[in-house]
């Protein structure tokens, strides 16, 4: 059974299960750093993973992409700031319980909801990808260019501000991933003469720049560095106010698994991440509460409708990246460079060529939830002590000192310092101008693989482009992307297309 | 119409039109080298500069037409596109020190650059006092050279003016550490 092979590949040496831990850590607390966002956190990892094995660099990035979901909802219950996007719904229930002084009840509702969102999530991704990657191996060039042209529509559609600005960003991505040689006359192209871009623009210095020196960019040009401070407000003494009642359990239980199935269903979509889960299923619970009065003012259903959802996407937001090769977020796409950088095969054929590897990444998956159900359920008071200390002020200069010799340590190649930095100011300006940073990297690693699908497709048959006709799956993503470009664009017609 | 809402009535239309011309400013130095890709004769399918071609001219509309759209848009003074110089400083001015620190890398090598990058770092972002602006920045150096020079035994090119050889000095202190 895979997920058993998976902890024996884990636990098989110590770095597997020790990066695992130490990721879970990472992302927990730095999650909660205030100004780092998880993205430029597994992008100033990814250097790192160089010098693991294959399962530890993925254990890695992956566990820091999970716990920092959890993570970013520490600020938002102690300071009123979410730490990441998606604890935003959290903040909204969390804090006005902290103001009354059950900052603990709400920290460990938060952890519970997150812990089991997780934890569903995961048995979907472990159970349910291996299944449709099966289906997935059989589907063949012209299936994969429709496949890509849906994946595209949807990311550049929706994760856009507007829907042209997502796809300029897209175009973008795929252009430069041009540069270096053709796939197949090996000639070069798009170098303009520099031997250095002959093996095309590294995904390393790519993503540390625009998600990492990106960010600096912006805090320098706004000047304003924020810092968390101290909790407003101290511990309730009473006791059931430190910890979530059996009753109370019970009573959020149906929201939670709801909130669960809303984040997974959400998670799966390429594109949508986790930030809207949140927020859909605190809504849907607000609708469906008895007494939805109540709710603005430290209502625990509220943070475990919102940690539940926002948790169960980061199991099944791998699901398009195993069975199609398509990385539907930020998290995804970093996880689908790394491991491209250690040579593993993206798509359905990944359980076949890396079976241990894969099923060990499940495996730290689960590790990882447990790991920080016990560190949050037991020390997220404490996390958030040590984040309330850390000035954002200092977290600049060494994020931006860290970028440098992280990406030097990747080649060895003064070069790709230059590239980090103009991709730096390139993803800083793209911020500026509201184009969307990652429908561009998703775009960029993505480019490759859409051109040798369309280049092999059209080497298949003489039909040409006639050949999708003949082709019921290609025909099926055809019309959802632009079924789902027409839902995009509709609600906006009056506004920004 | 105030003038606040002539700013605001143009912010959108004036971030579409910087984003068009980024991708012009991108795209159209690409499509020129286009015509200069190999063309394998025997390719019977699409061709070596075909998808590039599909790209980049997708591109290129896309933009143009973005471009139309924020000029037809446009409302009230032109003034309101010029970007906020004080917003620009701060980034021009990381990349500048970027820049001179990659050159200076190349002149002294790894450790001196980058402490005084770190110093520089920690005053413009506003933090005060030596143990801020000195130890730590010192502190930061020692962890980084000893994460990466010596535990993961990066090579460190010698420096034109300063010069000292760094690969041999960490390979003796990880031999000390046992980790050779």
């Amino acid at each position: 059974m895979g997920i058993i092979d998976g902890f024996s590949a884990l636990f098989g040496s110590w770095q597997p299960v020790f990066f695992a831990i130490l990721g879970t850590l990472i992302g927990l607390i730095g999650g909660a750093v205030p100004g780092l966002s998880s993205g430029a956190m597994i992008a100033i990892l990814i250097p790192v993973t160089y010098y693991l094995d294959p399962l530890a660099a993925l254990a890695l990035i992956y566990t820091v992409s999970k716990s920092s979901d959890f993570g970013g909802s520490i600020p938002a219950i102690l300071f009123n700031t979410p730490g990441t996007p998606q604890a935003s719904a959290t903040q909204i229930e969390g804090f006005p319980l902290c103001k009354q002084g059950k900052q603990g009840k709400a920290l460990r509702m938060a952890v519970i909801a997150s812990a089991q969102g997780d934890f569903f999530s995961e048995l979907l991704l472990i159970f349910g990808a291996a299944t449709l990657a099966v289906y997935a191996a059989s589907l063949g060039p012209p299936e994969f260019v429709a496949i890509y042209f849906c994946a595209f529509v949807i990311i550049g559609g929706l994760l856009g501000k507007s829907v042209i600005t997502g796809f300029l960003s897209v175009i973008l991505g795929l252009a430069l991933a041009l540069v270096g040689t053709d796939p197949i006359t090996a000639d070069d192209r798009f170098t303009f003469g520099s031997n250095e871009l002959l093996d095309g623009v590294a995904l390393v210095p790519v993503l540390l720049g625009v998600f990492v020196l990106a960010e600096v960019f912006s805090r320098a040009a706004d000047r304003a560095v924020a810092s968390y401070g101290q909790p407003i407000a101290s511990s309730s003494r009473n006791p059931t106010d430190t910890y979530v009642t059996w009753k109370e359990y019970v009573r959020v239980t149906p929201t939670m698994w709801r909130s669960t199935g809303i984040g997974a269903a959400i998670g799966m979509l390429p594109g949508v991440g986790s930030a809207v889960a949140c927020f859909v299923a605190y809504s849907e619970a607000k609708r469906k509460s008895k007494t939805p009065e109540t709710w603005g003012n430290g209502e625990i259903e509220g943070i475990a409708a919102a940690e539940a959802s926002n948790n169960a996407t980061s199991g099944a937001n791998l699901i398009p990246l195993l069975t199609l090769g398509i990385p539907g977020s930020t998290a995804a796409a970093l996880l689908s460079g790394v491991m491209l950088i250690h040579g593993i095969e993206i798509g359905p054929n990944i359980f076949a060529t890396s079976y241990d590897v894969i099923y060990g990444v499940f495996a730290a998956g689960l590790l990882c939830i447990a790991t920080y159900f016990v560190v949050g359920y037991w020390g997220s008071g404490y996390v958030g002590a040590l984040i309330g200390r850390i000035p954002a002020s200092m977290v600049y200069p060494i994020i931006f000192v860290t970028c440098y010799v992280a990406v030097y340590a990747t080649r060895q190649a003064t070069f790709d310092m230059i590239v980090m930095t103009i991709f730096g100011l390139l993803g800083f300006i793209m911020k500026r101008l509201d184009m969307s940073l990652p429908a561009f990297v998703i775009a960029f690693i993505l480019g490759p693989g859409l051109e040798r699908a369309m280049r092999q497709t059209f080497l298949l048959d003489e039909a040409g482009i006639w050949l999708f006709l003949e082709r019921p799956v290609a025909i099926a993503f055809f019309v959802i992307g632009f079924v789902a470009l027409v839902l995009r664009l509709r609600p906006q017609t009056n506004r920004v297309i | 119409m105030g003038p606040e809402q002539t700013n605001e009535s143009n912010s959108q239309p004036a971030k579409d039109l910087g984003a068009a011309v980024l991708m012009l400013l991108i795209l159209v130095p690409l499509s020129t080298q286009i015509s200069d890709i190999f063309i394998d004769p025997s390719d019977p399918g699409f061709g070596s500069q075909d998808f590039p071609k599909l790209i980049v001219w997708l591109g290129i509309a896309l933009s143009l037409t973005l471009a139309a759209r924020a000029i037809w848009g446009l409302r009230g003074p032109l003034t309101d596109l010029i970007p906020d110089v004080n917003k620009l400083f701060g980034p021009a001015l990381l990349f500048a020190v970027a820049g001179f620190y990659i050159y200076a890398i190349g002149l002294f090598q790894y450790a001196l650059p980058t402490f005084a990058l770190l110093i520089f770092l920690t005053v413009y972002f506003g933090n005060k006092g030596w143990k801020r602006t000195i130890l730590m920045p010192l502190c930061a150096v020692g962890i980084y050279y000893f994460v990466f020079f010596i535990l993961f035994g990066i090579f460190e090119e010698r420096g034109t003016i300063l010069s000292y050889d760094s690969y041999g000095f960490a390979r003796s202190v990880r031999t000390l550490l046992g980790l050779n």
